[in-house]
């Protein structure tokens, strides 16, 4: 079989395949009201609320921090609980706003590379958010509680507690991806659950890299 | 743009949308999901359509820009959960079973061993596109396209024997 063989015979399975077609126009009428009412996307308003929830804490935390700056503790703890915030805050800006901007009827391959980069980012940040996290989650939940009632709460825990959580917190981290490598391959449900086990178990990351790779290749000349 | 004038861009491409989503689906269900997705994103995107492309063009860049990505979600649920068999509800969109001759059959196991973005390019090279349009679409330089069609097409050409003789020895 030739090459144009190969193409008459996709013609005549493409005819078929055209007259298999069939379209409900008062269903799709619901359909697009759906789409009309629910611009945002699931993803897009975890984000959103994401960034809300991050300003808020980020207002709520800011003050408390530069009442207390000249104390070594606050300054200290304070500080990288603010930059924490900050960049999860200025990460999910970046994936809402590339996540808007994505246009579908651009060349293939040019979205394939925005959309490869961003899972890249997103997988990337994941992994910095829970290193992060596990240091200064204690700090944070101690300067919004301390900013909701006026008590010095971060000035008043041991030391010693602090150092325990940031222990424990690495364990437990340990722990998730351990867990999230065992439960990989199992069947998962909904969605989200089985990007968490991606991203915990780092096989999230090893995909992306691998598409980035893959697109490389195709897209060279 | 309103339901009635989807629906008719929808049946105006619907060849073309019913085999890049046979391209990338095995399943009538999925093939169902894919082209409703295809046909909302085509909606979404309707109003930044520049009237000096050519519609087919464009339509081919959506189209295959979300079967790509519905490729590899799908897969990676499929992967995580045990069945995906069942339609929407209240789909719009609905797809008779075409009768599929053994050799075009071939020819789209052929297709599908090849990985997304080669797929995409020997689907349009199929479809009858030129290297220039084929480079449009997909955002490569002719002479590339070119290139890589040279390989892709004796890949299919041996994916598509593999599989006529596969065929024959189950008879």
């Amino acid at each position: 079989m030739n090459d144009d063989d190969f193409q008459r015979l996709w013609a005549a399975h493409g005819a078929r395949l055209e007259h298999s077609v069939s379209v409900n126009e008062h269903l799709l009428r619901g359909a697009l009201l759906r789409e009309a009412r629910g611009a945002l996307t699931p993803y897009f308003g975890w984000r959103a609320l994401e960034l809300v929830l991050g300003a808020g804490l980020l207002f709520a935390i800011g003050p408390v921090v530069a009442r207390h700056l000249g104390e070594p503790r606050y300054a200290l703890l304070g500080s990288a609980a603010i930059l924490y915030v900050a960049l999860l805050i200025a990460l999910t800006g970046y994936l809402l706003g590339r996540g808007a901007s994505l246009r579908y009827e651009r060349p293939v391959t040019e979205l394939r590379h925005e959309l490869d980069r961003l899972a890249l980012v997103e997988y990337h940040g994941f992994k910095w958010a829970l290193l992060g996290g596990v240091v200064t989650w204690l700090p944070i939940v101690l300067l919004a509680l301390e900013a909701l009632s006026g008590v010095d709460l971060l000035a008043r825990v041991d030391g010693a507690w602090l150092l325990g959580n940031v222990a424990v917190g690495a364990a437990l981290l340990g722990l998730g991806q351990l867990a999230a490598r065992r439960l990989i391959e199992r069947p998962t449900d909904p969605a989200r659950a089985s990007r968490l086990l991606d991203a915990l178990s780092g096989r999230g990351l090893r995909q992306a890299r691998a598409r980035v790779a893959e697109l490389a290749e195709f897209a060279r000349e | 743009m309103d339901e009635a004038e989807l629906a008719a861009l929808v049946r105006r491409h619907a060849g073309l949308l019913h085999k890049v989503a046979y391209a990338y689906c095995r399943n009538p269900a999925d093939r169902e999901d894919l082209l409703q997705e295809i046909a909302l994103q085509l909606w979404r995107a309707h109003d930044r359509f520049d009237r000096s492309q050519r519609e087919s063009t464009w339509i081919y860049r959506v189209a295959l820009n979300v079967a790509i990505s519905f490729y590899r979600r799908e897969r990676r649920h499929r992967e995580r959960t045990s069945s995906l068999e069942d339609a929407p509800e209240g789909a719009w969109l609905s797809l008779a079973a075409p009768e599929v001759s053994d050799e075009a059959a071939s020819l789209w196991r052929g297709l599908a061993e090849l990985a997304p973005l080669e797929r995409s390019l020997a689907l349009l090279y199929l479809d009858g596109l030129d290297h220039a349009t084929i480079a449009e679409v997909l955002g490569l330089s002719p002479s590339n396209v070119g290139t890589k069609l040279g390989r892709i097409k004796e890949r299919l050409r041996a994916n598509y024997q593999r599989s006529q003789t596969q065929e024959r020895s189950q008879r």
